[in-house]
Protein backbone atom coordinates (compact mmCIF):
# COMPACT_ATOMS: atom_id res chain seq x y z
CA UNK A 1 0.00 0.00 0.00
CA UNK A 2 1.54 3.39 -0.60
CA UNK A 3 1.94 5.89 2.14
CA UNK A 4 -0.17 8.56 1.77
CA UNK A 5 1.14 11.55 2.25
CA UNK A 6 -1.98 13.99 3.25
CA UNK A 7 -2.52 12.29 6.02
CA UNK A 8 -1.24 12.99 9.80
CA UNK A 9 1.15 10.44 10.78
CA UNK A 10 -0.02 9.14 14.28
CA UNK A 11 2.62 9.14 17.27
CA UNK A 12 1.66 7.83 20.33
CA UNK A 13 3.67 8.09 24.07
CA UNK A 14 5.99 4.89 23.66
CA UNK A 15 7.35 3.06 26.95
CA UNK A 16 10.46 1.87 27.31
CA UNK A 17 11.97 -0.31 30.40
CA UNK A 18 15.08 0.10 31.50
CA UNK A 19 16.72 -2.84 34.51
CA UNK A 20 16.68 -4.02 36.69
CA UNK A 21 19.43 -5.10 35.24
CA UNK A 22 20.81 -2.79 32.99
CA UNK A 23 24.76 -1.45 32.58
CA UNK A 24 23.90 1.96 33.93
CA UNK A 25 21.57 1.63 36.30
CA UNK A 26 24.39 0.44 38.58
CA UNK A 27 22.76 -2.48 40.45
CA UNK A 28 19.28 -4.10 40.42
CA UNK A 29 17.46 -0.94 39.89
CA UNK A 30 14.37 -0.62 37.08
CA UNK A 31 12.65 2.25 35.90
CA UNK A 32 9.82 2.67 32.84
CA UNK A 33 10.36 5.60 30.93
CA UNK A 34 7.32 7.04 29.25
CA UNK A 35 8.69 8.70 25.37
CA UNK A 36 7.48 11.31 23.19
CA UNK A 37 10.06 10.82 20.27
CA UNK A 38 12.96 10.31 21.90
CA UNK A 39 11.88 13.36 24.92
CA UNK A 40 11.32 11.59 28.22
CA UNK A 41 7.87 12.89 29.35
CA UNK A 42 7.28 10.95 32.37
CA UNK A 43 9.50 7.76 34.41
CA UNK A 44 7.91 5.73 37.15
CA UNK A 45 10.70 3.92 39.32
CA UNK A 46 10.37 0.46 40.75
CA UNK A 47 12.91 -0.34 43.94
CA UNK A 48 13.17 -3.72 45.99
CA UNK A 49 15.01 -6.33 43.72
CA UNK A 50 17.69 -6.23 46.61
CA UNK A 51 15.34 -5.77 49.33
CA UNK A 52 16.61 -8.18 52.47
CA UNK A 53 14.90 -7.26 55.39
CA UNK A 54 17.50 -5.31 57.26
CA UNK A 55 15.45 -3.57 59.67
CA UNK A 56 13.83 -6.61 60.69
CA UNK A 57 16.85 -8.68 61.14
CA UNK A 58 18.16 -6.50 63.17
CA UNK A 59 15.02 -7.02 65.69
CA UNK A 60 16.60 -10.14 66.37
CA UNK A 61 20.46 -9.63 66.28
CA UNK A 62 22.60 -8.25 69.36
CA UNK A 63 23.80 -4.83 68.51
CA UNK A 64 27.24 -6.29 68.19
CA UNK A 65 25.65 -8.82 65.85
CA UNK A 66 24.25 -6.58 63.39
CA UNK A 67 27.31 -4.41 62.90
CA UNK A 68 28.74 -6.56 59.98
CA UNK A 69 25.32 -6.41 58.43
CA UNK A 70 25.15 -2.65 58.16
CA UNK A 71 28.52 -3.23 55.47
CA UNK A 72 25.95 -4.89 53.13
CA UNK A 73 24.07 -1.57 53.06
CA UNK A 74 26.19 0.63 50.64
CA UNK A 75 28.71 -2.14 49.78
CA UNK A 76 31.06 0.28 48.19
CA UNK A 77 31.47 2.70 51.13
CA UNK A 78 30.36 0.45 54.02
CA UNK A 79 32.69 2.10 56.73
CA UNK A 80 30.62 4.92 56.85
CA UNK A 81 27.49 3.35 57.68
CA UNK A 82 29.55 1.08 60.68
CA UNK A 83 30.46 4.74 61.34
CA UNK A 84 27.18 6.40 61.48
CA UNK A 85 25.61 3.32 63.42
CA UNK A 86 28.55 3.27 66.33
CA UNK A 87 28.24 6.98 66.79
CA UNK A 88 24.78 6.30 67.60
CA UNK A 89 24.92 3.88 69.92
CA UNK A 90 27.81 5.80 71.50
CA UNK A 91 25.49 8.72 72.10
CA UNK A 92 22.76 6.54 73.67
CA UNK A 93 25.34 4.70 75.80
CA UNK A 94 27.62 8.28 76.55
CA UNK A 95 30.70 6.47 75.21
CA UNK A 96 33.89 8.54 74.80
CA UNK A 97 36.10 7.20 72.14
CA UNK A 98 40.02 7.61 72.12
CA UNK A 99 41.17 10.23 70.17
CA UNK A 100 43.28 8.02 68.57
CA UNK A 101 40.32 5.74 67.18
CA UNK A 102 38.47 9.07 65.86
CA UNK A 103 41.40 9.85 63.60
CA UNK A 104 41.40 6.36 62.52
CA UNK A 105 37.84 6.35 62.15
CA UNK A 106 38.03 9.48 60.01
CA UNK A 107 41.28 8.86 57.98
CA UNK A 108 39.57 5.53 56.95
CA UNK A 109 36.25 6.63 55.96
CA UNK A 110 37.56 9.63 54.06
CA UNK A 111 39.76 6.86 52.07
CA UNK A 112 36.73 4.88 51.25
CA UNK A 113 34.85 8.48 50.21
CA UNK A 114 37.89 8.69 47.71
CA UNK A 115 37.59 5.32 46.84
CA UNK A 116 33.42 5.68 46.40
CA UNK A 117 33.96 8.81 44.16
CA UNK A 118 36.55 7.41 42.27
CA UNK A 119 33.73 4.72 40.86
CA UNK A 120 31.49 7.40 40.41
CA UNK A 121 34.34 9.05 38.09
CA UNK A 122 34.83 6.16 36.14
CA UNK A 123 31.51 5.21 35.48
CA UNK A 124 30.36 8.98 34.34
CA UNK A 125 33.04 8.57 32.06
CA UNK A 126 31.66 5.29 31.09
CA UNK A 127 28.12 6.59 30.10
CA UNK A 128 28.96 9.55 28.51
CA UNK A 129 30.62 7.09 26.07
CA UNK A 130 34.57 7.38 27.41
CA UNK A 131 36.41 4.20 28.44
CA UNK A 132 39.57 4.66 29.69
CA UNK A 133 38.70 7.27 32.61
CA UNK A 134 37.34 4.12 34.34
CA UNK A 135 40.68 2.34 34.13
CA UNK A 136 42.43 5.18 35.21
CA UNK A 137 40.16 5.73 38.60
CA UNK A 138 40.47 1.63 38.79
CA UNK A 139 43.74 1.88 39.05
CA UNK A 140 44.00 4.53 42.15
CA UNK A 141 40.56 2.63 43.79
CA UNK A 142 43.04 -0.48 43.85
CA UNK A 143 45.70 1.64 46.09
CA UNK A 144 42.60 2.86 48.75
CA UNK A 145 41.27 -0.63 48.82
CA UNK A 146 44.74 -2.26 49.48
CA UNK A 147 45.34 0.73 51.80
CA UNK A 148 41.46 -0.92 53.45
CA UNK A 149 42.31 -4.25 53.49
CA UNK A 150 45.30 -4.17 55.52
CA UNK A 151 43.80 -2.10 57.94
CA UNK A 152 39.83 -4.12 57.90
CA UNK A 153 41.07 -7.31 56.54
CA UNK A 154 38.60 -7.14 53.88
CA UNK A 155 38.34 -4.86 50.78
CA UNK A 156 34.81 -4.35 50.92
CA UNK A 157 32.94 -5.28 54.24
CA UNK A 158 35.05 -4.03 56.58
CA UNK A 159 33.10 -4.52 59.81
CA UNK A 160 36.11 -2.68 61.54
CA UNK A 161 34.81 0.12 63.59
CA UNK A 162 33.13 -0.79 67.09
CA UNK A 163 31.24 0.66 69.76
CA UNK A 164 33.92 3.03 71.58
CA UNK A 165 36.42 2.64 69.00
CA UNK A 166 38.14 0.70 66.17
CA UNK A 167 38.59 -3.05 66.22
CA UNK A 168 42.59 -2.94 66.21
CA UNK A 169 45.38 -0.94 66.12
CA UNK A 170 46.64 0.72 62.02
CA UNK A 171 49.20 -1.49 61.02
CA UNK A 172 52.63 -1.04 60.76
CA UNK A 173 53.74 0.39 57.92
CA UNK A 174 49.85 1.54 57.29
CA UNK A 175 51.60 5.22 57.60
CA UNK A 176 54.30 4.88 54.71
CA UNK A 177 51.95 3.52 52.12
CA UNK A 178 49.49 5.81 52.96
CA UNK A 179 52.04 9.29 52.87
CA UNK A 180 53.18 7.75 49.29
CA UNK A 181 49.39 7.42 47.87
CA UNK A 182 48.72 10.90 49.45
CA UNK A 183 51.78 12.60 47.74
CA UNK A 184 50.87 10.60 44.40
CA UNK A 185 47.05 11.57 44.25
CA UNK A 186 46.75 14.89 43.79
CA UNK A 187 48.78 14.96 40.06
CA UNK A 188 46.28 11.88 39.22
CA UNK A 189 43.72 14.38 40.18
CA UNK A 190 45.18 16.67 37.57
CA UNK A 191 45.04 13.67 34.79
CA UNK A 192 41.40 12.95 35.51
CA UNK A 193 41.15 16.83 34.84
CA UNK A 194 42.52 16.48 31.39
CA UNK A 195 41.06 12.92 30.55
CA UNK A 196 36.82 14.15 31.42
CA UNK A 197 36.36 17.04 33.49
CA UNK A 198 37.50 19.56 31.32
CA UNK A 199 36.78 17.49 28.02
CA UNK A 200 34.77 19.83 25.50
CA UNK A 201 32.73 17.35 24.44
CA UNK A 202 32.11 15.38 27.97
CA UNK A 203 31.30 19.23 29.10
CA UNK A 204 28.63 19.79 26.46
CA UNK A 205 27.16 16.68 27.19
CA UNK A 206 26.73 17.22 30.99
CA UNK A 207 26.30 21.40 31.41
CA UNK A 208 22.60 22.34 31.80
CA UNK A 209 21.32 18.54 31.89
CA UNK A 210 19.02 17.55 34.48
CA UNK A 211 18.68 20.63 36.35
CA UNK A 212 17.81 20.01 40.03
CA UNK A 213 16.51 23.46 41.54
CA UNK A 214 17.37 24.08 45.27
CA UNK A 215 14.01 24.47 46.78
CA UNK A 216 12.40 21.33 44.89
CA UNK A 217 15.58 19.32 46.02
CA UNK A 218 15.38 20.25 50.18
CA UNK A 219 11.49 19.69 49.52
CA UNK A 220 12.57 16.02 48.25
CA UNK A 221 14.86 15.07 51.12
CA UNK A 222 17.65 14.88 48.78
CA UNK A 223 21.12 15.45 50.44
CA UNK A 224 25.03 14.86 50.11
CA UNK A 225 26.95 16.02 46.82
CA UNK A 226 23.31 15.95 45.06
CA UNK A 227 22.83 18.83 46.94
CA UNK A 228 25.55 20.72 47.04
CA UNK A 229 25.57 20.55 43.60
CA UNK A 230 22.00 22.48 43.16
CA UNK A 231 23.86 25.02 45.54
CA UNK A 232 22.55 24.54 49.38
CA UNK A 233 26.29 24.07 50.84
CA UNK A 234 25.52 21.95 53.58
CA UNK A 235 27.95 19.31 54.43
CA UNK A 236 26.72 17.46 58.01
CA UNK A 237 30.50 17.31 58.92
CA UNK A 238 30.67 21.10 58.86
CA UNK A 239 26.90 21.78 59.89
CA UNK A 240 26.79 19.49 62.98
CA UNK A 241 30.61 18.17 63.33
CA UNK A 242 30.77 14.44 64.24
CA UNK A 243 33.50 12.35 65.49
CA UNK A 244 35.74 15.48 65.69
CA UNK A 245 35.60 16.91 62.46
CA UNK A 246 35.69 20.37 63.53
CA UNK A 247 39.34 19.53 64.15
CA UNK A 248 40.05 19.30 60.66
CA UNK A 249 40.45 22.07 57.92
CA UNK A 250 39.02 21.36 54.91
CA UNK A 251 36.47 22.44 52.45
CA UNK A 252 32.98 22.32 51.13
CA UNK A 253 32.19 21.91 47.31
CA UNK A 254 29.39 23.17 45.96
CA UNK A 255 27.84 23.74 42.46
CA UNK A 256 25.66 26.43 41.45
CA UNK A 257 23.35 25.14 38.87
CA UNK A 258 22.28 22.20 39.70
CA UNK A 259 22.92 19.99 36.56
CA UNK A 260 25.08 16.91 35.89
CA UNK A 261 27.97 18.80 35.43
CA UNK A 262 28.12 20.34 38.96
CA UNK A 263 27.30 17.03 40.98
CA UNK A 264 30.36 15.66 39.04
CA UNK A 265 32.60 18.57 39.62
CA UNK A 266 31.65 18.21 43.76
CA UNK A 267 32.49 14.70 43.63
CA UNK A 268 35.56 15.62 41.86
CA UNK A 269 36.43 18.39 43.91
CA UNK A 270 35.56 16.41 47.14
CA UNK A 271 38.70 14.10 46.47
CA UNK A 272 40.96 16.71 47.13
CA UNK A 273 39.21 17.83 50.76
CA UNK A 274 39.50 14.37 51.63
CA UNK A 275 42.78 14.20 50.84
CA UNK A 276 43.48 17.10 53.01
CA UNK A 277 41.66 15.61 55.55
CA UNK A 278 43.89 12.28 55.49
CA UNK A 279 46.94 14.07 55.26
CA UNK A 280 46.03 16.16 58.70
CA UNK A 281 44.71 12.91 59.88
CA UNK A 282 48.22 11.30 59.57
CA UNK A 283 50.48 14.84 60.76
CA UNK A 284 48.20 15.09 63.81
CA UNK A 285 47.37 11.21 64.81
CA UNK A 286 47.56 11.23 68.36
CA UNK A 287 48.94 7.78 70.32
CA UNK A 288 47.16 6.12 73.36
CA UNK A 289 44.03 3.59 73.24
CA UNK A 290 42.51 2.12 69.80
CA UNK A 291 39.21 1.42 71.74
CA UNK A 292 37.16 2.56 75.02
CA UNK A 293 36.73 0.33 77.66
CA UNK A 294 33.12 -0.81 76.86
CA UNK A 295 30.79 -3.19 78.09
CA UNK A 296 30.67 -6.95 76.63
CA UNK A 297 27.24 -6.58 75.91
CA UNK A 298 25.53 -3.92 74.52
CA UNK A 299 22.65 -2.77 76.40
CA UNK A 300 21.38 1.06 75.37
CA UNK A 301 19.39 2.68 78.06
CA UNK A 302 15.23 2.95 76.91
CA UNK A 303 14.59 5.34 74.33
CA UNK A 304 14.73 6.47 71.07
CA UNK A 305 17.28 8.75 68.85
CA UNK A 306 17.43 9.81 65.37
CA UNK A 307 21.61 9.92 64.13
CA UNK A 308 22.98 11.03 60.96
CA UNK A 309 26.27 11.71 59.62
CA UNK A 310 27.54 12.65 56.31
CA UNK A 311 27.77 9.35 53.80
CA UNK A 312 29.56 9.46 50.64
CA UNK A 313 26.34 9.66 49.00
CA UNK A 314 24.38 12.25 51.62
CA UNK A 315 22.70 12.10 54.69
CA UNK A 316 23.00 8.44 56.50
CA UNK A 317 20.46 8.48 59.40
CA UNK A 318 20.13 5.76 61.81
CA UNK A 319 16.28 5.56 63.88
CA UNK A 320 17.23 3.80 66.86
CA UNK A 321 14.46 2.35 68.92
CA UNK A 322 15.95 0.63 72.35
CA UNK A 323 13.95 -0.96 75.17
CA UNK A 324 17.01 -1.22 77.09
CA UNK A 325 17.66 -5.01 75.74
CA UNK A 326 20.51 -6.58 74.02
CA UNK A 327 18.61 -5.71 70.74
CA UNK A 328 17.13 -2.98 69.13
CA UNK A 329 13.37 -2.86 69.59
CA UNK A 330 13.09 -1.04 66.18
CA UNK A 331 15.92 -0.05 63.58
CA UNK A 332 15.03 2.40 60.31
CA UNK A 333 18.13 3.05 58.11
CA UNK A 334 17.77 6.18 56.06
CA UNK A 335 19.18 5.66 53.05
CA UNK A 336 20.47 8.87 51.13
CA UNK A 337 20.23 7.20 47.55
CA UNK A 338 16.28 6.35 48.53
CA UNK A 339 15.49 9.95 48.86
CA UNK A 340 17.80 10.90 46.22
CA UNK A 341 16.29 8.89 43.82
CA UNK A 342 13.05 10.89 44.22
CA UNK A 343 14.65 13.42 42.27
CA UNK A 344 15.04 11.08 39.47
CA UNK A 345 11.76 12.15 37.64
CA UNK A 346 12.26 16.09 38.28
CA UNK A 347 15.43 15.86 36.43
CA UNK A 348 14.40 13.53 33.68
CA UNK A 349 11.93 14.95 32.22
CA UNK A 350 12.33 17.19 29.05
CA UNK A 351 15.63 15.06 28.55
CA UNK A 352 16.08 12.51 25.55
CA UNK A 353 17.60 9.07 26.23
CA UNK A 354 21.47 9.10 26.01
CA UNK A 355 21.33 12.21 28.95
CA UNK A 356 19.09 9.98 31.20
CA UNK A 357 21.83 7.68 31.41
CA UNK A 358 23.91 10.51 32.61
CA UNK A 359 21.22 12.02 34.74
CA UNK A 360 20.79 9.00 36.73
CA UNK A 361 24.33 8.60 36.95
CA UNK A 362 24.92 11.72 38.29
CA UNK A 363 22.93 10.66 41.44
CA UNK A 364 25.61 7.95 42.01
CA UNK A 365 22.93 5.43 43.95
CA UNK A 366 23.89 2.40 45.67
CA UNK A 367 21.15 -0.07 45.11
CA UNK A 368 22.07 -1.72 48.75
CA UNK A 369 20.84 0.93 50.75
CA UNK A 370 17.79 2.31 48.56
CA UNK A 371 16.27 -1.23 49.30
CA UNK A 372 17.57 -2.14 52.34
CA UNK B 1 17.98 30.06 54.31
CA UNK B 2 21.49 30.88 53.70
CA UNK B 3 22.31 32.45 49.84
CA UNK B 4 22.96 29.75 47.10
CA UNK B 5 26.70 28.93 47.97
CA UNK B 6 26.88 29.97 51.72
CA UNK B 7 28.50 27.73 53.64
CA UNK B 8 26.19 25.93 56.92
CA UNK B 9 28.81 25.75 59.18
CA UNK B 10 28.44 24.71 63.14
CA UNK B 11 24.75 24.75 62.97
CA UNK B 12 23.67 24.47 66.98
CA UNK B 13 20.27 25.42 68.01
CA UNK B 14 18.63 26.83 71.44
CA UNK B 15 16.41 23.96 72.54
CA UNK B 16 14.79 26.46 74.76
CA UNK B 17 14.17 28.76 71.59
CA UNK B 18 12.43 25.84 69.72
CA UNK B 19 10.44 24.87 72.79
CA UNK B 20 9.03 28.77 73.42
CA UNK B 21 8.68 28.62 68.96
CA UNK B 22 6.54 25.97 69.17
CA UNK B 23 4.18 26.74 72.16
CA UNK B 24 3.39 29.96 69.99
CA UNK B 25 3.13 28.60 67.27
CA UNK B 26 0.71 25.56 68.00
CA UNK B 27 -2.15 27.66 69.56
CA UNK B 28 -5.29 24.74 70.40
CA UNK B 29 -3.41 21.90 69.70
CA UNK B 30 -2.96 19.26 72.27
CA UNK B 31 1.03 17.92 71.83
CA UNK B 32 3.80 16.65 74.91
CA UNK B 33 7.13 17.11 74.93
CA UNK B 34 9.09 14.41 75.04
CA UNK B 35 13.24 14.62 75.84
CA UNK B 36 15.84 11.29 74.25
CA UNK B 37 19.33 11.80 74.57
CA UNK B 38 19.37 15.58 74.45
CA UNK B 39 16.81 15.74 71.59
CA UNK B 40 13.75 16.99 71.06
CA UNK B 41 10.42 14.76 70.54
CA UNK B 42 6.99 15.90 70.14
CA UNK B 43 4.04 13.79 70.61
CA UNK B 44 1.35 15.05 68.85
CA UNK B 45 -2.86 13.92 68.69
CA UNK B 46 -3.43 11.48 65.33
CA UNK B 47 -6.63 13.70 64.05
CA UNK B 48 -4.55 17.24 64.61
CA UNK B 49 -1.10 15.58 62.96
CA UNK B 50 -1.20 17.12 60.09
CA UNK B 51 -2.01 20.28 61.14
CA UNK B 52 0.66 20.49 63.40
CA UNK B 53 2.90 19.23 60.79
CA UNK B 54 1.87 22.14 58.46
CA UNK B 55 2.22 24.58 61.20
CA UNK B 56 5.50 23.06 62.01
CA UNK B 57 6.40 23.77 58.11
CA UNK B 58 5.02 27.00 57.28
CA UNK B 59 6.01 28.59 61.09
CA UNK B 60 9.07 27.50 61.94
CA UNK B 61 10.53 26.50 58.56
CA UNK B 62 11.06 22.93 59.03
CA UNK B 63 11.26 22.55 55.56
CA UNK B 64 13.27 19.12 55.08
CA UNK B 65 11.99 15.74 56.25
CA UNK B 66 15.09 13.65 56.75
CA UNK B 67 13.13 10.52 57.81
CA UNK B 68 9.92 8.93 58.14
CA UNK B 69 9.08 5.68 59.39
CA UNK B 70 7.02 4.23 61.87
CA UNK B 71 7.19 1.27 64.99
CA UNK B 72 4.85 -1.33 66.05
CA UNK B 73 4.17 -1.49 69.77
CA UNK B 74 1.49 -4.38 69.87
CA UNK B 75 -1.13 -2.66 70.73
CA UNK B 76 -0.63 0.62 68.65
CA UNK B 77 1.17 2.17 65.90
CA UNK B 78 3.80 4.76 66.17
CA UNK B 79 4.48 7.04 63.03
CA UNK B 80 7.45 9.39 63.48
CA UNK B 81 8.24 11.93 61.41
CA UNK B 82 12.27 13.30 61.83
CA UNK B 83 12.32 17.27 60.62
CA UNK B 84 15.25 19.61 60.04
CA UNK B 85 14.88 23.24 59.58
CA UNK B 86 17.97 24.64 56.96
CA UNK B 87 16.90 28.04 57.88
CA UNK B 88 16.97 28.17 61.76
CA UNK B 89 19.08 24.61 62.02
CA UNK B 90 16.50 23.14 64.46
CA UNK B 91 15.81 19.75 64.46
CA UNK B 92 12.29 18.28 65.45
CA UNK B 93 10.86 14.68 65.71
CA UNK B 94 7.20 13.99 65.88
CA UNK B 95 5.40 11.42 66.82
CA UNK B 96 1.80 10.30 66.61
CA UNK B 97 0.05 7.19 67.81
CA UNK B 98 -2.21 5.16 65.25
CA UNK B 99 -4.67 2.37 65.91
CA UNK B 100 -2.82 -1.16 65.20
CA UNK B 101 -5.99 -2.73 63.46
CA UNK B 102 -6.34 -0.49 60.82
CA UNK B 103 -3.89 2.27 61.32
CA UNK B 104 -4.46 5.62 58.85
CA UNK B 105 -3.16 8.84 58.35
CA UNK B 106 -3.07 11.84 56.15
CA UNK B 107 -0.85 11.83 53.70
CA UNK B 108 2.01 14.72 54.06
CA UNK B 109 3.36 14.16 50.64
CA UNK B 110 1.49 18.00 49.65
CA UNK B 111 4.41 19.38 52.78
CA UNK B 112 7.39 17.38 52.11
CA UNK B 113 7.03 15.32 48.46
CA UNK B 114 10.38 13.44 50.00
CA UNK B 115 7.63 11.81 52.11
CA UNK B 116 6.54 10.08 48.88
CA UNK B 117 8.78 6.30 49.01
CA UNK B 118 9.27 6.73 52.72
CA UNK B 119 4.82 6.39 53.38
CA UNK B 120 4.85 4.10 50.18
CA UNK B 121 7.61 1.68 52.29
CA UNK B 122 5.51 2.13 55.91
CA UNK B 123 2.11 1.23 53.66
CA UNK B 124 4.41 -1.78 52.97
CA UNK B 125 6.14 -2.66 55.64
CA UNK B 126 4.01 -1.71 57.93
CA UNK B 127 0.19 -1.48 56.86
CA UNK B 128 -0.59 1.97 57.55
CA UNK B 129 -3.20 3.56 55.20
CA UNK B 130 -1.96 7.47 54.06
CA UNK B 131 -5.33 9.20 53.19
CA UNK B 132 -4.48 11.58 50.07
CA UNK B 133 -1.33 9.58 48.90
CA UNK B 134 -1.27 10.00 45.06
CA UNK B 135 0.44 6.97 44.09
CA UNK B 136 -0.09 4.58 47.27
CA UNK B 137 1.61 1.32 45.71
CA UNK B 138 3.87 -1.45 47.06
CA UNK B 139 7.24 0.13 47.20
CA UNK B 140 9.63 -2.83 47.95
CA UNK B 141 7.90 -6.06 48.00
CA UNK B 142 6.38 -8.06 45.19
CA UNK B 143 2.81 -7.64 44.65
CA UNK B 144 0.62 -10.25 45.72
CA UNK B 145 2.56 -10.57 49.07
CA UNK B 146 0.15 -9.20 51.65
CA UNK B 147 1.62 -8.96 55.16
CA UNK B 148 3.21 -6.57 56.75
CA UNK B 149 6.42 -7.74 57.61
CA UNK B 150 7.94 -5.30 60.18
CA UNK B 151 4.96 -5.92 62.49
CA UNK B 152 5.81 -7.84 65.29
CA UNK B 153 3.13 -10.33 64.59
CA UNK B 154 5.16 -11.21 61.49
CA UNK B 155 8.05 -13.83 63.19
CA UNK B 156 10.93 -14.20 61.22
CA UNK B 157 12.14 -17.35 60.64
CA UNK B 158 15.90 -17.59 61.74
CA UNK B 159 18.17 -20.40 60.36
CA UNK B 160 20.86 -19.28 62.66
CA UNK B 161 21.04 -18.90 66.33
CA UNK B 162 18.75 -16.32 67.25
CA UNK B 163 20.70 -13.39 69.51
CA UNK B 164 23.03 -16.03 70.67
CA UNK B 165 26.60 -14.84 71.39
CA UNK B 166 29.19 -14.07 69.66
Amino acid sequence: MPFDLTKDIDTEVMEINFGPHHPSTHGVFRFVAKLDGEVVVDIEPYIGYLHSGIEKIAETRRYLQFLPLVNRLDYTASLTYELCLCLALEKMMEIEVPERAQYIRIMLTELQRIATHLIFFGTTGLEAGAYTPFLYAFREREVILRLIEMTCGSRMTTNYFRVGGCKWDLPGGFEDLCRKFIKKFPKRLDEYDWLLSGNEIFRDRTIGVGRLDADLAINLGVSGPTLRGSGVRFDIRKAEPYSGYDRFDFDVPYGLNGDVYDRFMVRVKEMRQSLRIIEQALDGMPGGDHIAKVPKVLKPPPGELYYRNEGTRGEIGFYIVSDGSTMPYRLKIRGPSFSNLMSLRHMMVGHSIPDIVLIFGSIDICVGEVDR
Amino acid sequence: MLKPGELYLNRRFDRDDLLRKIESSLIGIDYAIQENFGEVFLVADKEKLYETLSILKEKLGFNYLKSLTAADYVDHLEIIYCLYSFSNAYSLTVKSILDADSPEVQSVFSLWHGADWHEREAFDLFGIKFIGHPNLKKLVLWDGFDEHPLRKSFVLELSGEEGGDS
